[in-house]
């Protein structure tokens, strides 16, 4: 019933809105912004595929309210691809690269979760183990790959972070 | 799957939750981390009027030693209990519970006394806090109290806290290592998935003197009953004795006297008495080995 005004920052840029307090966050970055790169799944906080990162920790959008988000900073995948300082071209980051290279994903629903769940951890951890990369992503769950894949893909991002000459195609998008 | 139409407020001092608490009662519900409150409005579990969210009262974000308790605010949220200098030295035992409480986005937003006040029988932190005597500051528009633990829960995710009440504060006494002697603490848990609710969950923090005796044991289960139960039987018949496997393999025997599992559809109740009697015994060896291992650190 009640309507709030609340500004957040999405993606680097400042947005305005008004929402209805029982809106969650999920629902309106996709409705509202039309950011439609962040999934929903199961809408109780069990699946991980609505993951963002809010003042860079990631969280379930589905499982907090738009209006909690007021003065606060919130990434989406679509807020990851970076413009590359040389070319003056929009890239997809060192993270979303290994997942293609890697074959970190199938059908690509739980994709968003997992590239911005993997962002959290090597901004904190810039060499996980294994162990550390399952522990880290035990929270999104993806039915396709049996996440080999997407544990090799964690590992390449990592290289690729350190070493700025591992880039692989697409350079543009 | 969306929540009912709700009015959203949000107090930024105490006063003003408590007001809003004593004037609506059971219409309205508080929002703390919102992971566990958010899935059941989601679900339409619960249908508030109004959801009164307490992030803002900055009141309730201490986490501190104070007159021998180290007192936890409402605001203090899993992830950084887990991380606290404070927990690791005072409170090893919940800072070890922690790391199993969901994932790690679940424990950015969720908070130790939102956890105790949701009440899950399987839940981590209402275990811990049980057995080491912890009690909840609770207060209202027109009325203080404290209570302890042990006489919080009632039953299935029902508890003491009365509609125009809010927990503030979560309060754990201190309890120095006995001199000469040493402390170990351990806990464990079975699920079926990484994150996922404990089927079967065991903790234990013991005390060794510099004889070599135990000083002093706590050990308690989750998963197996309405609530978090505290093995009092276990902790006589340890206290004061030479902790050895054997011994601990029959304190484990004790349980089988009393424990009440509930038959559930997707867990065999025998296989939750197994776990639970392998756990009482296992908790206790491993928290005996933490005991030496920080002995010899100390030493
Ligand atoms: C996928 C998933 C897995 C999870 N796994 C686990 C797990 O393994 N173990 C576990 O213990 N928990 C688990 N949780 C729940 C999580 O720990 C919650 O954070 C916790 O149970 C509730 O804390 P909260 O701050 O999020 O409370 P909220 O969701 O905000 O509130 C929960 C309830 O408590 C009330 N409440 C909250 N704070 C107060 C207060 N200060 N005074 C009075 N009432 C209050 C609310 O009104 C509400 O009824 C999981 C959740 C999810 C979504
Ligand atoms: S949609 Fe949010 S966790 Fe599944
Ligand atoms: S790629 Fe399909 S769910 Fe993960």
């Amino acid at each position: 019933m009640s309507n709030h005004k609340v500004q957040i920052e999405v993606n680097g840029k400042n947005i305005e809105a008004e929402v209805s307090g029982r809106t969650h966050l999920a629902d309106f970055l996709r409705n509202n912004l039309n950011l439609t790169g962040t999934h929903i799944g199961c809408e109780h906080g069990v699946c991980g595929c609505c993951t963002v990162l809010m003042d860079e920790e990631p969280i379930r959008s589905c499982i907090i309210l738009a209006v909690q988000a007021d003065g606060h900073k919130i990434k989406t995948v679509e807020g990851m691809s970076e413009i590359n300082q040389e070319t003056g071209k929009r890239e997809l980051s060192n993270i979303q690269k290994a997942f293609w290279e890697g074959h970190g994903l199938q059908c690509g629903f739980c994709t968003p979760g997992m590239l911005l769940t993997t962002e959290a951890l090597l901004a904190e951890n810039p060499d996980p183990t294994d162990q550390e990369i399952r522990e880290a992503l035990s929270g999104n769950i993806c039915r396709c790959t049996g996440y080999l894949q997407i544990v090799e893909a964690v590992k390449l991002a990592a290289k690729m972070n350190k070493n700025s000459t591992l880039v692989y195609l697409p350079e543009e998008v | 799957m969306k929540p009912v139409d709700f009015d959203y407020v949000k107090p930024s001092d105490l006063n003003e939750v408590l007001q809003t608490l004593n004037l609506l009662k059971d219409k309205a519900k508080i929002l703390s981390g919102g992971q566990s409150l958010l899935p059941v409005l989601n679900m339409r579990l619960a249908r508030p009027e109004v959801v009164v969210d307490i992030n803002e009262v900055k009141e309730l974000n201490h986490l501190v030693v104070e007159n021998d308790y180290i007192k936890m605010g409402a605001g203090v949220r899993h992830s950084f209990a887990e991380q606290s200098a404070i927990m690791k030295d005072y409170l090893p035992l919940l800072a070890k519970c922690i790391p199993y409480i969901g994932h790690s986005q679940i424990r950015n937003r969720g908070t130790v006394i939102g956890s105790i006040v949701h009440a899950d029988p399987s839940a981590e932190i209402p275990l811990v806090a049980l057995i080491l005597d912890g009690h909840l500051e609770l207060v209202s528009e027109e009325d203080k109290r404290t209570v302890p633990l042990s006489e919080f829960f009632y039953g299935y995710m029902m508890t003491d806290l009365q509609p125009e009440e809010m927990v503030t504060s979560l309060n754990i006494p201190v309890r120095s290592i006995p001199v000469g002697g040493s402390r170990g603490t351990s806990f464990i848990e079975m699920a079926r998935r990484e994150g996922d609710f404990a089927l079967v969950a065991a903790a234990a923090q013991l005390e060794i003197d510099k004889e070599g005796f135990i000083y002093d044991v706590r050990i308690g289960l989750g998963g197996v009953g309405p609530a978090p139960i505290r093995l009092e039987e276990v902790e006589n018949f340890l206290q004061q004795k030479e902790p050895t496997e054997d011994l601990f393999i029959e304190a484990s025997q004790l349980i089988k006297n009393y424990l009440e599992v509930d038959e559930d559809p997707f867990v065999p109740k025998e296989y939750r008495e197994h776990v639970a009697f392998r756990f009482v015994q296992r908790v206790l060896s491993e928290a005996l080995a933490d005991a030496k291992t920080s002995y010899e650190r100390m030493s």
